[in-house]
């Protein structure tokens, strides 16, 4: 199995893994650009080269491009992709604080090790879990995501209320389009333009991103902005130090993301949002969580980038794709020849292999990529107002643009700015809104179709395994939290 | 003075005469072709028609540029091409999704608001069961299907080309309901298969290829008007004596009103790359597509019968 792996050091090889994670990161820090874009415009041009090069450069931009995405994400509020919106949260605040530093270096320290636990689960354990995961019924995983959302709210301290509106604003916005069972249009109130419902991108750049900007024209004088950033130290540095203190935040979180890549058809921003909800549940500060929390950016970071080990375990195991870039990946493997499914690794094991060797490679050349270009590009961070406005007014409508090719994203962007410039003008924090927004289709779409199997009979669904587990937790984290904060 | 008169004249001639030429050659192509594809990029659409675009362009002599307009399950594309100038410039490529969605009145448009230059490709789809499934053929699924107090459990994605399948096939049983769930695509619905979770469910014919090699699910018919040729010794449905048929098969289109010359340049070249380019076809052959290719009147009069038909499904839906 060794030997096998060392193929990834073939000098060809080794340089398409390069090229591979640097595309990834540089298409992942820009909004509006996804890994999955890259793949797939890449795909067609692989077709003549040799299958190990042409996965190996296929999994080397899919391993960069989630870890690209934290860099706009904590430096200039603005989530390269949906995956990295949690990790704005606290690491922009952390950038405020001018401790932009401090706050890539635990991303991409977090990254890394997210990518490496769940390389260590994809190789060691891929049969077993994948197993595991298709037992999971709908109703299981139903259970799981309504856990992830109550504890949210319940850890809304002082502002319980105002934490539960925005999380319910978050459901709402959700809600119109395409109903995803069934696919008819709803809350569209005859809207062309709406029968997409809005796309997730626009309204995250939008809340984030524009409603910075907004607040930077209305009151430039308030140093709560972009202005705060200019005495950041953007040294970027790993300090063992980091890691002793959020390794139980790293393995957990790696452990969430690792299991949500795996279910099929649930993405990043899932793994991550469940990540960040439990660890500000274990965390003995939960209230420095949105302000530029340490363990929000862990947490986030290990958790989006532990999905894409994870979605390649049903992928080699199966041949079922655990994400839209695994249905891509699986393409590149047919037209080399190879036959994804429990059959792969019996008939092509050195290939397997070379994918395993490849993420391996691929995760520490990010971490040494991502290492020594971050310290300039966190030069942004220090850049004048006046001049970083006009950009980021460029980079956020050009994003929502490229998306879908249509300007509705545009106006969705915009729309939104409004909303997040009001949501915090307000006092209303953004963490609940961006949590319901993410979670409701998935818990509505799980939940509806968990019902569909017993003909909407609840009972039989409820008395089962994990949903009784997930209820006995959350009671117990509940209590542990209230005894917690009654000894403090 | 005069000399300079002179040159300006020759200039001027050699531009006016380089103008004519060009009106004259109205020739099609003579400006880029936009393909629109209603998908995002990397999904099977978008591949598909990246994987054709070097060939194309090189026998169009045309440039051919790729756009994605995802959106409302492949409508919001569609409806682009269905706007666009008639000029056989903007095409649209996309399979029987379109004709469900139009059946199922997602669309607020119909196949007469467009020209088909050409059918070319198919997914084939195969009906599966979980391999612990005592049902080895339609008639054993019809049984089972009729048990009492066990509702027979169809893994679909609603108001999609895989329950129209399933629809057809449970019209051909009598006094039978299936209980339809939502499982989505394949992906979700291979999971929902090895999980046991379905008692029926539809894949494309090379998902189900390497699930069924390695004994974790059966197939019991190609939903094809033949067999398929990687999958030999799976009866169709036909065979079965139900009429079932129903394949993602993509339609080139063109928005109604363009020139017939055109849209017959269009196909014709779609048929010469197919034809003609032996590493296209293994390609598309490694994938698990099957090369079906009709042009002109026969892919109107065969996409017009499949929307009929569609359509008399979706009314029992009601």
């Amino acid at each position: 199995m060794w030997t096998s792996m060392f193929v990834v050091f073939d000098a060809l090889t080794f340089f398409y893994i390069v090229l591979g994670v640097v595309l990834g990161i540089v298409v992942g820090a820009i909004p509006g650009l996804t890994a999955s874009m890259l793949i797939a415009l890449t795909l067609p041009l692989t077709f003549s080269m040799g299958a190990i090069d042409a996965i190996s450069l296929l999994v080397a931009m899919y391993v960069g491009g989630a870890a690209g995405s934290l860099i706009t994400a904590i430096l200039i509020r603005m989530p390269g992709t949906p995956a990295s919106v949690m990790t704005t949260l606290d690491g922009y605040p952390m950038t405020q604080k001018g401790l932009a530093g401090l706050a890539l270096s635990l991303g991409i320290g977090a990254s890394f090790m997210g990518s490496v636990i769940s390389w260590v689960f994809l190789i060691l354990l891929a049969r077993p879990l994948s197993e595991l995961a298709v037992n999971f019924t709908d109703f299981d995983f139903f259970a799981m995501v309504v856990m992830a959302l109550f504890l949210i709210v319940l850890l809304s301290k002082g502002n319980m209320l105002k934490g539960l509106i925005a999380g319910l604003l978050g459901v709402l916005v959700a809600l119109p389009g395409i109903d995803p069972i069934g696919g008819n249009y709803r809350f569209t109130f005859g809207v062309v333009a709406l029968r997409d419902g809005f796309a997730l991108l626009p309204v995250l750049v939008g809340l984030f991103a524009g409603s910075q900007i907004l607040n930077e024209l209305i009151c430039p004088s308030e140093s709560s902005g972009l202005a705060g950033a200019q005495k950041t130290q953007a040294s970027v540095r790993l300090r063992r130090r980091d890691l002793q203190r959020h390794w139980g935040t790293v393995l957990r979180s790696s452990v969430i993301g690792t299991w949500i890549g795996i279910l099929p058809g649930v993405g990043a921003n899932i793994g991550s949002a469940v990540a960040y909800s439990v660890a500000k549940t274990f965390s003995s500060t939960p209230e420095e969580f949105g302000n530029g929390c340490e363990e929000g950016v862990v947490a986030s970071e290990s958790a989006n980038n532990a999905t894409v080990g994870g979605a390649l375990v049903p992928l080699i195991s199966l041949g079922i794709p655990g994400s839209i870039v695994d249905a891509l990946l699986l393409g590149g493997l047919i037209i080399h020849g190879l036959q994804p499914g429990p059959n792969l690794f019996r008939n092509s094991p050195d290939f397997v292999y070379a994918i395993f060797g490849t993420m391996l490679l691929a995760s520490v050349l990010m971490l040494i990529v991502m290492y020594f270009t971050t310290a300039w590009i966190a030069k942004i961070a220090m850049v004048p107002p006046k001049f970083l406005l006009p950009a980021l007014v460029v980079l956020s409508i050009v994003g929502s643009f490229t998306l879908a090719n249509n300007w509705t994203n545009v106006v969705v962007m915009l729309a939104f700015s409004v909303v997040g410039f009001f949501l915090e003008r307000n006092n209303y924090s953004l963490a609940p809104f961006v949590i319901g927004l993410v979670l409701a289709p998935i818990a509505e779409t799980s939940f509806r179709a968990a019902t569909m199997y017993t003909d909407g009979q609840m009972v039989p669904l409820i008395f089962t395994l994990v949903p009784m587990v997930s209820v006995a937790l959350t009671i117990v984290m509940t209590v542990f939290m209230f005894r917690v904060n009654r000894d403090v | 003075m005069r000399s300079t008169l002179k040159y300006g004249m020759v200039i001027f001639a050699t531009i006016s005469a380089m103008f004519s030429v060009s009106a004259m050659a109205q020739e099609y192509p003579s400006q880029p072709i936009k393909i629109i594809v209603p998908a995002g990029a990397g999904g099977g659409t978008d591949v598909l028609v990246r994987t054709i675009q070097p060939y194309l362009e090189e026998e169009l002599g045309a440039e051919i540029v790729v756009i994605n307009v995802p959106g409302s399950g492949s409508v919001a594309g569609s409806r682009r091409v269905k706007d666009a100038e008639p000029d056989g410039y903007t095409i649209l490529v996309n399979h029987t999704t379109l004709l469900t969605a139009m059946a199922t009145e997602k669309a607020d448009f119909g196949l007469e608001d467009f020209i088909v230059s050409a059918i070319a490709i198919e997914v084939p789809l195969v009906v599966v069961v979980p391999d612990e499934s005592p049902v080895d053929n339609l008639a054993d699924l019809w049984t089972l299907a009729k048990t009492p107090d066990r509702p027979l459990i169809a893994g679909v994605n609603l108001g999609a080309v895989n329950h129209f399948s399933l629809l057809m096939v449970e019209d051909a049983f009598d006094d039978v309901a299936f209980r339809y769930v939502q499982t989505g695509g394949g992906a979700k619905t291979s999971a929902a298969l090895l999980g046991n979770r379905i008692d029926v469910g539809v894949l494309a014919g090379s998902e189900a290829k390497s699930l069924f090699e390695s004994g974790d699910i059966k197939i019991i018919a190609a939903l094809t008007e033949s067999r398929i040729p990687y999958l030999p010794d799976v009866a169709t449905a036909v065979e079965q004596d139900v009429n079932a048929v129903l394949g993602a098969k993509y339609s080139w289109f063109m928005p109604a009103g363009t020139a017939d010359d055109r849209v017959e340049v269009f196909s014709k070249g779609l048929r010469d790359v197919l034809e003609n380019t032996p590493e296209l076809r293994s390609t598309f052959e490694e994938r698990g597509f099957i090369l079906t290719l009709m042009s002109g009147p026969d892919a109107t009069v065969q996409n017009s019968a499949l929307m009929s038909r569609l359509n008399d499904i979706a009314a029992t839906l009601q």
